[in-house]
């Protein structure tokens, strides 16, 4: 793929934290919820095997990268099966990523009108978030990359210190009984919701942007291993404050378990300090979600350049995020695509490392 | 051209990201302090809103004002549901009636005798201006009688006089906060009976009441009114003899089943409920003295987390419970030198006694009633693998026919700032 002039490389250290911010977007939303519905008091278990189920996908990744020069899965894909089916995929993961977006900004803004504007038009909400997501998205990963470390630190710190206090406050008995639906189930839930590390998908996307394979790599199993660790703490928080079956019933849990912070005179009401770990994580996610759409497009047309993708992009990103008619409607259509996607992003990978193990014995083509 | 589009761009953010189309004005709102829900006429609910008066709190805009009914004013409104009271409630107030600073809800008992309690919550938990960590009371008759007879001994500001009186609650026993969000849990979770504290009027301090204000009884009328009173305070729930203060006390506890209140439990037995259901921190101890005459006083502390152990064995579930207690000597009203070590120990037994005695009276009270509001199936539930085991467990009738052995550890770790009790050289108290 021919890279703008703009496009830089990725630090290993900030597209850590770039992935992990996208990956990282559904944890805010209702998906904690999602989690206590199918899997109840183990709800902490699920993305720790879903984790395990990852992995594999991201080996292929991992693998094909390093095969071919770290080339984008789609220009691996033009390689492999040529220009028309490079162009159908391209245009297959765009479309995916804009209604995975588009369906994120649209749950976005309906909990923010939801907690914190009650009165605010929801396309003002969208519109600002899209404009916002847009900007950063336009001035390149790289960028968005550098801006995404330098928020990290405080949102991280207020993110783990109000885990901590919620969770000071809570009783380790409401995670019993410890396998909540039992062993095979919990297991066969784990495995469904794989969805949950679907963004790792990016790397496959913006493997030409990293200096070498190890980074790569690193930043990689990194970010699976942090997100994975940061979903099981949020779970096992939500849990010790709620019994599973108010836990299924939270509205927007983790904004909710920050409202429950209340250490008598001296720490209370400390969820905007939250809602600004929310809304950097919800930001920089959104705009890498943009990002990764435009970059779809551009591989899979093979363009020069992603700007001009962007802008029309995230107009219909916008239109999109207004097709569900209420916020239960975008919840569910989002728990349905989760489950969708993966066919997609995790397929694509899996079905073309099989391809080269099987068909395609030379190395030297991209060279 | 850059440079324009800059601008425009930075001109319409500023334009759609300000949230002014959500703003609320200070002026504008009217901020509800405490609420109040009672059963009213055709089904139907009695809402009493409690406003601040922010203006007549601050001293430096010429407020005067001492009482809690001149920084705040009542209005009380029927209506269908919560939702409709706020909006019929805001058609007689000029301001946007605002919960964001609610601090307490008190609930009659009528509203929860006919099961209509549980009904109410939906409400509070749906809207984002209620928040979780409100406390939730239940009233001695109608909420509304709180309501127009409360007159805080200090506080003017009903913030720090609800969070006072929860935080005697805890340093002191004889009731036990219960948020919005631990009352919600404790109805949603398996084999458990969620509890309210209850607040209710003093007959005695309220016929003290003239105009606004509370002017204590002559002598002899108290000691009529005392006369009779053989039980010591906080034993029974009747009201605690007493003159002057505040007319509301906030003692006891009411039990809940099914969404029915079922049950009032008095301040001593509510200490005994705060050590099983571990919502115990500390609270003051008054036994009579070992030698049968005159009482002493512990101020004890939780030591440990109540630990149970629940043996399943032939058919019959056997629960022994152990409490752990530790504190100060507070008086020992009997003059005894019990400040040595074999003294200690005698008091201290004495007292583990007597704890025990009275836990296993509401124990059993509680088997009567098949009732768990101490939520003892949570140490059956941490053995537990699957929420299938736990929807199975028939827990209240197992609990209802178990053998229960209660343990109480108490320990004095010091004896305050006095060694022996003082005693005249000569002094023989006549037998």
């Amino acid at each position: 793929m021919r890279q703008s002039s703009q496009e830089g490389h990725l630090g290993g250290i900030e597209a850590f934290v770039l992935v992990s911010m996208f990956i990282a977007v559904k944890l805010f939303l209702h998906i904690p919820r999602e989690l206590s519905w199918a899997a109840g008091t183990a709800s902490w278990m699920v993305p720790l095997i879903a984790l395990v189920g990852v992995v594999p996908v991201f080996l292929c990744i991992e693998r094909l990268a390093n095969r071919f020069g770290r080339a984008s899965l789609l220009s691996i894909a033009g390689l492999l099966w040529g220009r028309y089916v490079q162009w159908f995929l391209g245009l297959l993961l765009t479309v995916m990523l804009v209604i995975h977006t588009a369906y994120q900004m649209r749950i976005f803004a309906e909990f923010t009108i939801t907690t914190l504007l009650p009165n605010t038009p929801i396309s003002v909400v969208i519109i600002s978030i899209a404009l916002l997501g847009l900007f950063l998205a336009f001035n390149g990963l790289e960028n968005l990359s550098r801006s995404a470390w330098l928020l990290f630190p405080l949102a991280i710190t207020v993110f783990i210190l109000s885990l901590f206090l919620a969770g000071s406050q809570g009783h380790i008995y409401y995670l019993s009984p410890w396998l909540g639906y039992g062993g095979i189930a919990i297991i066969e839930t784990g495995f469904r919701f794989v969805g949950l590390f679907k963004e790792i998908m990016i790397l496959m996307l913006i493997a030409p942007l990293f200096r070498n394979q190890k980074t790569f790599r690193q930043v990689g199993v990194a970010s699976l291993l942090f997100t994975g660790l940061i979903f099981t703490l949020v779970q096992i928080v939500l849990h010790l404050n709620f019994d599973f079956p108010g836990a299924r019933e939270i509205g927007f849990p983790l904004y909710q378990l920050a409202r429950l912070i209340n250490l008598q005179f001296v720490v209370q009401r400390v969820e905007p300090f939250m809602v600004f770990a929310w809304s950097t994580v919800t930001a920089v996610g959104l705009a890498v979600g943009l990002y990764a759409s435009a970059i779809a497009a551009t591989q899979g047309s093979r363009a020069p350049d992603f700007r001009p993708f962007l802008i029309p992009l995230t107009l219909l990103t916008v239109v999109v995020a207004f097709f569900p008619e209420s916020s239960i409607e975008a919840v569910h259509t989002y728990t349905y695509l989760m489950m969708l996607l993966p066919i997609l992003f995790y397929g694509l990978p899996v079905i073309t490392w099989i391809w080269v193990m099987i068909f395609h014995r030379s190395s030297e083509e991209l060279k | 051209m850059r440079t324009i589009s800059l601008c425009l761009i930075s001109l319409l953010l500023i334009l759609v990201t300000s949230g002014c189309s959500s703003g609320r004005e200070l002026e504008r709102t009217a901020f509800v302090l405490t609420m109040g829900i009672d059963k009213g006429v055709n089904g139907n609910l009695d809402l009493i809103f409690r406003v601040a008066i922010p203006r007549s709190m601050d001293i430096r805009a010429g407020g005067e004002t001492s009482t809690l009914q001149e920084t705040t004013k009542i209005i009380t409104v029927n209506a269908r549901s919560i939702s409709e009271g706020i909006s019929l409630a805001s058609t007689n107030v000029e301001r946007k009636l605002d919960f964001r600073h609610l601090r307490t809800v008190l609930f009659g008992e009528e509203l929860a005798r006919d099961e209509l309690l549980y009904h109410q919550l939906d409400a509070l938990e749906r809207n984002p201006e209620f928040r979780r960590t409100t406390y939730l009371l239940l009233t001695e008759g109608p909420a509304r009688e709180v309501f127009l007879s409360t007159r805080p001994v200090l506080e003017r500001s009903v913030a720090r006089y609800i969070d006072g009186i929860m935080q005697n609650m805890r340093e002191q026993g004889f009731g036990t906060p219960v948020t919005l969000h631990e009352f919600v849990t404790a109805m949603e979770t398996y084999h458990l009976d969620p509890v309210l504290p209850m607040v209710k009027n003093n007959p005695m301090v309220q016929s003290e009441k003239v105009d606004s204000k509370v002017k204590p009884m002559p002598e002899v009328k108290y000691k009529r009114r005392e006369a009779g009173k053989t039980e010591p305070g906080g034993k029974t729930t009747e009201s605690l003899p007493r003159s002057g203060g505040n007319p509301s006390e906030f003692i006891g506890l009411g039990i809940f089943h099914q969404g029915k209140l079922i049950d009032k439990w008095s301040g001593w037995e509510t200490n005994s409920y705060n050590l099983l259901r571990d919502t115990y921190q500390r609270s003051m101890w008054t036994f009579d003295d070992p030698s049968g005459h005159f009482v002493y006083s512990m101020e004890l502390e939780r030591a440990r987390s109540p630990e149970a152990n629940i043996d399943w064995e032939g058919g019959t579930p056997h629960i022994a419970i152990q409490l752990s207690l530790d504190g100060d000597l507070r008086s020992v009203q009997s003059l005894e030198p019990y400040v040595d070590s074999q003294g200690i120990a005698l008091l201290e037994n004495h007292a583990a006694t007597l704890i025990e005695k009275e836990v296993r009276r509401l124990i059993a009270k509680a088997q009567e009633k098949k009732i768990d509001p101490f939520f003892l199936s949570r140490f059956v539930r941490m053995h537990m693998a699957t929420i299938q085991d736990l929807e199975d467990l028939n827990w209240r009738d197992e609990f209802s026919r178990a053998q229960v052995d209660v343990h109480v550890s108490v320990k004095i770790r010091r004896p305050g700032l006095r060694i022996q009790p003082s005693k005249e050289y000569e002094y023989q108290r006549a037998p």
